[in-house]
């Protein structure tokens, strides 16, 4: 290998991190609570429902989370939520944690970020903030988030970071209610010079959390259509052919062995998806935690009906996307499954048409 | 040369490097890399040193001899420059 074919540092210390199962990544989901309601949201709540399933952790507990983090190799913290502005004390706990030695990556739907906040996150900025973007404008905005003036919020949340010179990268979640506006927002991204990543891979809700998902589902795939529009929309949306086959389970899920997160209520899994296996951290150490969770993990195999599917190649599925969509990382769906088939016809259909 | 304050050197998989934290951020985005005697020389340099000091200190702690100490000082001098990490000095 010489020096061009070197990956970069980080890539190289997460190899390192993974060989040796050190946490090097952390995802900590502060809140479930949002002052969007997104219809495909897998994870919000309201301070009821929330208040019946658990307790939000405390500043104290999250900065008592995070020193046990750093002991055990945590480098890189991702604050989720939720909506990760909505805690009253999330000034005074990225202002904590901006002290600690991490790099910090805050992703939000960014509509609380305003001149108030800027004059503290300026200071000491994030790593970067990775916004999501469910529109180009407030009409879709209020069809995917049911917000007023949400476009106009995120835009004037965008710019002022750019001014700040924090590093943002966009992201996206297609749905029915803002398929039709994909191109109007790579527009708005390129104008921002900014990447955008859009995904269609919607979960079903987890964690006693509910959603619209499974009806506001964009799936190109499905459509049987040979329209030109929707081939270019699937690669657009899509972008690559199909999917090497899959001997190892746990192969699947490049973060597993180097990441962990932590739910809303201190339950450290690997994958926000998985909520099962878990380990509770109101009860333990972050140290013993992971090594509880790897050798718990270590354990899981895939489904009995993935040997020798056919459609393999053609299917999404890893342990979490099937724990959200089928219940468990263990169990297939008709429905889950259809999905890969479908692919898998539509795909070689569009071959042979090339 | 003293190093600024504002950075943690962490340990992660046998691997060191410089974090900044706070508002020390403003001035470097992400971290630098560091390997063992990096961090060593940057632990040291959390107080004023010359290179002359920092040769001394390497030789104490590792079998090099005095010239080839003097040579990896002045090569990671040139980093913390070209990273604007030493604070200003007065010469
Ligand atoms: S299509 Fe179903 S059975 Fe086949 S690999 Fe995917 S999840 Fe497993
Ligand atoms: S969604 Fe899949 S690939 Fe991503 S972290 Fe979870 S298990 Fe791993």
């Amino acid at each position: 290998m010489n020096d061009c074919d070197m990956p970069p540092y980080p890539e190289l210390l997460r190899r390192f991190a993974k060989a040796q199962r050190i946490p090097l990544f952390a995802q900590l989901e502060l809140t479930a609570r949002c002052n969007f309601n997104c219809r495909m949201c897998y994870i919000h709540m309201d301070d009821k429902h929330i208040k019946k399933l658990g307790q939000e952790l405390t500043t104290d507990e999250w900065l008592r989370i995070c020193r046990e983090a750093k002991e055990a190799g945590t480098l890189y913290i991702s604050l989720t939520g939720g909506e990760i502005f909505t805690r009253p004390d999330f000034q005074e706990l990225y202002t904590k944690l901006s002290e600690m030695g991490f790099l910090i990556t805050l992703m939000t739907n960014a509509s609380m970020i305003d001149e108030k906040v800027m004059s503290w996150l300026k200071k000491r900025p994030p790593y970067m903030v990775r916004i999501s973007l469910y529109g180009s404008n407030n009409d879709v905005y209020r069809s995917v988030c049911q917000v007023e003036n949400g476009f106009c919020r995120v835009d004037k949340a965008i710019r002022l970071l750019q001014e700040a010179g924090i590093p943002i990268v966009l992201k996206s979640i297609v749905i029915k209610n803002n398929a039709s506006d994909i191109r109007e927002m790579y527009r708005y991204a390129s104008e921002r010079k900014l990447n955008l990543s859009v995904t269609e891979g919607i979960a079903k809700p987890v964690r006693g959390a509910s959603s619209e998902a499974s009806s506001v589902r964009f799936e190109p795939y499905l459509e049987e259509s040979k329209n030109p529009d929707q081939v270019r929309l699937k690669k657009l949306v899509d972008g690559h052919g199909p999917f090497p086959h899959r001997p190892e389970y746990l192969m699947e899920c490049k973060p597993y062995g180097s990441t962990f997160t932590v739910s809303w209520d201190g339950k450290m899994s690997w994958c926000s998806f998985l909520s099962n296996p878990y380990v509770d951290l109101n009860n333990c150490s972050v140290d013993e935690a992971w090594q509880k969770l790897m050798e718990i993990t270590s354990k899981i195999h895939k489904p009995e009906a993935c040997n020798n599917c056919k459609y393999e190649e053609y299917c999404l599925r890893c342990p979490g996307v099937l724990a959200a969509e089928c219940g468990s990382y263990d169990q297939v769906s008709e429905d889950f499954c259809q999905r890969a088939k479908r692919l898998y016809f539509l795909y070689n259909g569009i071959k042979r048409e090339d | 040369m003293k190093i600024k304050s504002g950075f943690v050197i962490r340990e992660i998989a046998g691997q060191y490097m410089a974090v900044p934290v706070g508002e020390r951020v403003n001035d470097l985005h992400g971290m630098i890399a560091l390997n063992e005697t990096g961090a060593f020389i940057w632990n040291l340099l959390e107080n004023e040193q010359t290179e002359d000091d920092l040769a001394k200190a390497l030789i104490e702690e590792y079998d090099v001899s005095y010239e080839d100490a003097l040579e990896a000082v002045k090569e990671f001098h040139e980093l913390l420059i070209r990273e604007q990490v030493l604070e200003a000095t007065n010469t």
